[in-house]
């Protein structure tokens, strides 16, 4: 479950979302479109805990983004439109940074790198 | 207090706006203060480990310098408040361009003016007050107290704790705003 509930976000005084509400349900499949500087960004940055409302209240499962950020953000994956990698790591090394980000077990974390069949590994 | 500041703010800067990897940071289900605290303490490690070298270099030059526990916890402070500082400043400012005028403006005029390479006692009145709420200042005033075994003075220690607290909070209040 997603909820906004009559969220608004201003930057500086250039209003970006106005009083906006919305309930994804669980299991839907919900793309949201919209024309350049409709806001959509912005709802997913607030969604993702990348900036806060001004008023109002993001939800995802009942929890409030503003006030439990790090238990919804350990219930969200997210894949923005930047690639976001680390430049200066090797593919392994950002795969061990991201794991570790995300609480997952040092053992867990290897066995899964290691699972990834396409790439040779060389942690140089 | 230049290379805990610069070896964060401006990879800080540049990851956030060119690279954007520090939207990784935030996103994680890691809080921003453990963000901001994992950015000041490798802001620390490198600033210490520059402190390391010229207090190596003194000594390879003769100086004989007293450096108690007291004399790295001061370091430690300095290292960790200026660390706080350019976070604050990275997330705040929106180009690298301005990022460099800040270092300009701010950080190098404190550099010279904080009582680390000439006496500020012959400066005007007003220009002391300024100074005096420098945290460069009691960083060196408590530096050169505790390797010149002179009486400390505690009111510089208390004064770089302050700072220390209001430039993490700081850091931490841009971090949540995120923009």
């Amino acid at each position: 479950m997603i909820d906004f509930e009559g969220v608004t976000k201003q930057y500086n005084t250039l209003p970006a979302v106005n009083n906006f509400s919305l309930s994804i349900a669980k299991k839907e499949i919900f793309g949201l479109l919209g024309p350049n500087g409709a806001g959509k960004t912005t709802l997913i940055r607030m969604l993702t805990a990348l900036t806060r409302p001004n008023s109002g209240r993001v939800l995802v499962q009942g929890r409030d983004m503003t006030r439990e950020p790090v238990i919804v953000k350990g219930q969200i994956g997210v894949v923005l439109q930047h690639i976001n990698l680390d430049g200066e790591l090797t593919v392994w090394e950002n795969l061990e940074l991201h794991g570790r980000l995300h609480k997952v077990a040092p053992r867990e974390r290897r066995e899964r790198i290691a699972e990834l069949p396409s790439i040779s590994w060389s942690r140089g | 207090m230049n290379v805990s500041f610069n070896s964060i703010a401006i990879p800080l800067n540049i990851s956030r706006l060119y690279h954007r990897t520090y939207e990784e940071f935030m996103m994680a289900p890691i809080s921003a203060c453990s963000v901001v605290l994992g950015e000041a303490a490798a802001g620390c490690l490198r600033g210490l480990f520059g402190a390391v070298v010229v207090l190596g270099l003194s000594f390879a030059f003769g100086a004989r310098l007293n450096l108690v526990p007291l004399f790295w916890l001061i370091l430690l402070l300095n290292s960790f408040l200026f660390s706080c500082l350019g976070i604050f400043a990275a997330m705040l400012i929106n180009s690298h361009e301005d990022m460099n005028a800040f270092s300009s403006f701010v950080i190098v005029p404190m550099a010279f003016l904080s009582n680390t390479f000439f006496s500020t006692r012959d400066l005007p009145a007003a220009v002391n007050l300024i100074i005096n709420v420098l945290p460069l200042t009691h960083t060196s005033k408590a530096l050169r107290a505790l390797a010149l075994q002179q009486p400390f003075p505690w009111e510089s220690l208390l004064l770089l704790a302050f700072f220390a607290a209001l430039f993490f909070w700081l850091a931490v209040r841009v971090s949540l705003r995120g923009e």
